[in-house]
């Protein structure tokens, strides 16, 4: 359904590789050529992407775009890619942060055409992770995409560069071959209950698992994810990974890879073994309250600000993990929006502290101080990025942050109410960093001579801005596509469980939806 | 077409053409002048190319023929094409090779063509005593070949351990074949297998059967039968290296199917857990070796050790899928194995000086083509989707969880997970850090070609995989499994 006539989702997919292509037949020498190459490229597949917004039928949570072809026969595989008003989004976000995240590596010197040739390959298998509707398809994408991130961090990374790549690689794979073997069990299984071979989403999820193996298959898919997202105790890898990776490196990895193991959870894990969801749900709960307290008090006593930024990440993605286990409409399209707005904001910080590092080489907070009196522009989208960060109304962090609370406030107030000092310790920490950075008067003598933004740092900003305005104003076109999918995931993972007890996706939670956003309009 | 020839003789089309150019290598060598030695290469992939095509023409015409037992079936005839492809890859990164250490003689490629004439009757073999001398062709192939560059040291040592070790394991099989014979009173596979049935388990068959079990394991290089491996693989030349690592692990696991189905299928509950503690050892010694491992070649064969214990994870699901996934696997394992022999023969250069992973630093900068190449194969190797290795691993984790198999595939999968890293080093070596040298590496043209064929070949394994498991599927359809 709402197709357009061409296989809108393939070209979306696989037009990177159309840019990887023509770059091998570019001289290495020409950097200009090749960056420029790579920036059409990400351009041109940020507007093929567009008409997925258009183009999207409202009200339905079934597929859209949905392609279908035989890829794998006798393991009854198929090529087969859809999204749902939550993919929807994710897609959107990844064409765009790329497309910006290439602008921001005109600084990269070394190697260009194996840089722009990594980040257009990755790019392919991010768009992949999110579109697949085979197990198969996705597992492909999820693990190829290790390949060039490994290269981006290790090759264009900061000191410790070797480490971080190796340890990111080692961390993903070792959960990932676990939740292969999952995959292969309910491959089988639906074989042996339903006498097809396939890896279809929707044919999986059709066959119940018995409640003996449900909880280990669940715990294997929920490592690969936890790994991902990352939630304690599993997140040692995310601050060496993002430290040393590039600039743009880390506004992939905390915009978009971070978002693949809480989007695992959303479309795999948790539909898959309701039973086994409801039955962890107080482990995950508490991870997730003490991924965002422990990540918010460790981002304070950080004095590295790509540092703070990445713990800042730990946090956030808790609270996201909070929302989704919660299981209700606000909590799930909070932690679904909060999925989009950390890839905003927590993007535009990276990118932010990547443009001064570029000018400084440090970003150790007690090197700074008063910058902006030097820098005004490149402070106030600094302030913009904090704020949206820590969820200001107005700007899209609050949306997202306040709805996966206040929806986790109705089924389990506790853990909402822990989850709630995240608001105060992000700001803390946000604005205590902000103040030492930017205010007071300039000490250390290298700051004084600091050029403000160029035109392409600022056009880079201004694009990143622009969505968070919108979002925190208007997040109505946003909402509505994603609620039916956020819909029938809670009635997916909570409907399977209890079909007693009474759930109407179309009556009384709708509302009080459509009252919320109401309510949250006249809060601002 | 086949005119006067006799429907038996067929089946043997392939050996013979190998076997006739090989004849006429070693007579164009003796009456040759010098200069034209880098041609022998060229005749024998003309050969191999002439010998496929026979061997494509009976896919699908099984026979049993010569007092039944050759037969000609479809694992036999995908099997051959697998050792048909290994050889001509061989020949294409040898000259090269060969000429740099003075060595490129007739007989080299007359040894390799007259190894694979032993694989194939191995592979075909349905009676016990044609295959012991299948496999001597081959093992006799092989010792020489190991020791090849004859003045350099490390070359000979491999050789003769490889002739110690072989003849010592080769024994210990024959003495396996003498104890089932001694029950059985035949050694036609299918022979005992009506034995065992009609006539039960006794515990000198189970004796037998756990010594042919065992002679296998020393020649696919299994733990803890593997100790000959790293030393022989280090040693010998890089391209014979290559050539030893794959064909003759795909050979015998094809016999060890066999075996284990047509002969001893009723006893597989003896059998099963001795495979899959093979297999245990296999993954965890070879992979945690290999993690240690300086040499590059010695690495290698540490991690072929570790894909042996992966492969073995699909013989031991006993099912016809996890045949198949093994063919598969094997194919896969070969192509991925030789194109990193390959280059390990191109970097190490005359005397290869250069084996050791440090050697390796910088190449990308200085050798893209030749960096990518390598790195393709070690992450088919490390099993990454979208390549070879992961389609094989997962082909053969599929049979163990349908299996049942859970430990089992659980222990592989997170050996695999360790194993990335061994293989990650030498790519972090190659990206990573800065070029020492320059990089003297004189490129053959045939073997930039072969880096080609396996690289084209590692993709499309990889991302459409479908006809060539078909294919394996298929060619397990007589079988009981």
């Amino acid at each position: 359904m709402g197709g357009l006539g061409f296989p809108i989702l393939t070209v979306v997919t696989f037009f990177p590789l159309v840019g990887v292509l023509i770059l091998l037949f570019v001289d290495k020498g020409s950097k200009r050529v090749l960056r420029w190459t790579a920036f059409v490229t990400t351009v041109v597949e940020f507007l093929l992407s567009l008409p997925l917004y258009f183009k999207f039928q409202l009200g339905t949570h079934h597929f859209q775009f949905v392609e279908k072809i035989s890829w794998i026969k006798i393991l009854g595989s198929y090529y087969h890619l859809g999204i749902d008003g939550i993919t929807l989004f994710l897609v959107l976000l990844t064409t765009f942060l790329t497309m910006l995240s290439i602008l921001a590596s005109w600084t990269i010197d070394k190697h260009v055409k194996e840089y722009m040739i990594s980040f257009l390959l990755l790019e392919t298998t991010m768009v992949g992770v999110f579109c697949s509707l085979d197990l198969l398809l996705f597992y492909l994408f999820w693990e190829a995409m290790l390949v060039p991130m490994y290269l981006l961090i290790g090759v264009w990374g900061g000191p410790r560069r070797v480490y971080a790549a190796i340890k990111f690689f080692l961390y993903t794979m070792a959960g990932s071959v676990l939740m292969l073997v999952s995959i292969i069990y309910l491959y089988y299984h639906h074989y042996k209950v339903a006498g097809d071979l396939t890896f279809n989403l929707a044919s999986l999820l059709s066959t119940p698992v018995a409640a003996s193996v449900a909880p280990w298959l669940f715990l294997a898919f929920a490592l690969a994810f936890a790994i991902k997202v990352p939630m304690w105790p599993f997140h040692t890898w995310l601050p060496d990974a993002h430290v040393e990776a590039p600039t743009a490196g880390s506004v992939i990895l905390a915009g978009v890879l971070l978002k693949m193991g809480t989007y695992g959870f959303l479309r795999f894990c948790m539909p898959f073994f309701p039973t086994a969801t409801l039955h962890f749900s107080y482990l995950f709960l508490t991870l997730a309250v003490i991924s965002i307290i422990y990540g918010a008090l460790v981002a304070m006593v950080q004095d590295d600000v790509k540092k703070l930024v990445a713990y800042s990440s730990v946090s956030h993605l808790g609270t996201v993990m909070l929302g989704l286990f919660a299981l209700n409409l606000q909590s799930v399209s909070g932690g679904v929006l909060q999925m989009i707005n950390h890839g905003l904001s927590t993007g535009a910080l990276f990118l932010l502290v990547g443009m001064i590092y570029d000018r400084r080489h440090t970003r150790l907070i007690k090197e700074f101080g008063g910058i902006a009196k030097v820098m005004p522009i490149f402070a106030t989208f600094f302030m913009i990025a904090t704020f949206s960060s820590i969820g200001l109304p107005g700007l899209n962090g609050f949306i997202g942050e306040f709805l996966s609370l206040v929806g986790a406030f109705k089924t389990y107030p506790v853990f909402a109410v822990l989850g709630t000092t995240a608001t105060v310790l992000s700001a803390a920490y946000m604005l205590w960093m902000y103040k030492r950075v930017f205010f007071h008067e300039v000490t250390v003598e290298a700051n004084k001579e600091l050029k403000d933004l160029s035109f392409r740092e600022f056009m880079i900003m201004l694009m990143v801005v622009i969505p968070m305005f919108w979002i925190g104003l208007y997040p109505k076109p946003v909402l509505e596509r994603m609620e039916p999918s956020v819909l029938n995931f809670i009635s997916q993972v909570k409907g399977r469980v209890s079909a007693q007890k009474e759930f109407s996706p179309q009556g009384k939670e709708r509302v009080s939806m459509a009252a919320f956003i109401v309510e949250n309009k006249e809060l601002r | 077409m086949t005119g006067g020839i006799d429907i038996s003789i067929r089946p043997l089309l392939p050996v013979v053409v190998l076997t006739v150019t090989a004849v006429v290598v070693l007579f164009v060598d003796v009456f040759s002048p010098r200069e034209r030695e880098s041609h022998y290469g060229y005749l024998g992939v003309a050969g191999i190319a002439l010998a496929a095509w026979f061997a494509l023409g009976l896919w699908g015409k099984g026979s049993l023929t010569f007092t039944q037992t050759f037969i000609t079936d479809k694992l036999s005839v995908l099997t051959t094409l697998i050792y048909l492809l290994i050889a001509a890859l061989t020949f294409l990164f040898s000259p090269g090779y060969l000429h740099h250490e003075g060595r490129n003689l007739g007989e080299y490629y007359a040894l390799v063509l007259f190894a694979v004439v032993g694989l194939i009757f191995m592979t075909s073999a349905q009676h016990l005593i044609l295959f012991f001398v299948g496999l001597e062709v081959l093992s006799i192939a092989l010792y020489a070949l190991a020791g090849f560059v004859r003045q350099r040291d490390l070359c000979n040592e491999a050789a003769l351990k490889y002739l110690f070790l072989g003849g010592f394991s080769s024994s210990i099989l024959l003495l396996g074949l003498a104890f089932i014979y001694s029950v059985t009173d035949t050694l036609y596979l299918r022979g005992v297998a009506s034995y065992v049935v009609a006539h039960g388990a006794s515990s000198t068959l189970i004796l037998g059967m756990s010594l042919v079990m065992v002679g296998f394991f020393f020649k696919i290089s299994a733990a803890p039968f593997h100790a000959w491996a790293p030393d022989v693989y280090g040693g010998a030349p890089a391209p014979v290296a290559g050539f030893m690592a794959t064909a003759a692990k795909v050979a015998v696991f094809a016999v060890l199917l066999r075996f284990l189905d047509s002969a001893v299928f009723p006893l597989r509950s003896h059998w099963m857990a001795m495979v899959t503690v093979v297999s245990v050892l296999s993954m965890v010694i070879g992979n945690f070796a290999a993690l240690r491992q300086e040499n590059i070649k010695r690495m290698l064969a540490y991690s072929s050790i570790a894909h042996a214990g992966y492969a073995l994870v699909g013989v031991a699901a006993a099912s016809r899928q996890g045949g198949a996934a093994v063919v598969f696997y094997m194919l896969a394992y070969s192509l991925m194995n030789l194109g990193a022999f390959g280059v390990v023969a191109l970097v190490g250069r005359q005397g290869e000086g250069y084996v050791n992973i440090s050697d390796y630093a910088g190449l990308a900068a200085k050798r893209p083509v030749l960096a990518a190449a390598m790195a393709i194969c070690l992450f088919s190797l490390a099993g990454i989707p979208g390549t070879a290795g992961f389609m094989g691993k997962f082909y053969v984790f599929a049979s163990g969880v349908k299996a049942n198999q859970i430990p089992l595939v659980v222990i592989a999968v997170i050996n695999s997970a360790v194993a990335a890293y061994y293989y990650l080093r030498v790519v972090y070596m190659m990206y990573m850090e800065e070029p020492k040298e320059e990089y003297q590496i004189v490129f053959h043209p045939a073997a930039v070609f072969a880096l080609l064929v396996i690289v084209v070949g590692i993709f499309q394994l990889g991302i459409i995989p479908g006809g060539l498991l078909s294919a394996s599927y298929s060619s397990f359809a007589w079988f009981t499994f």
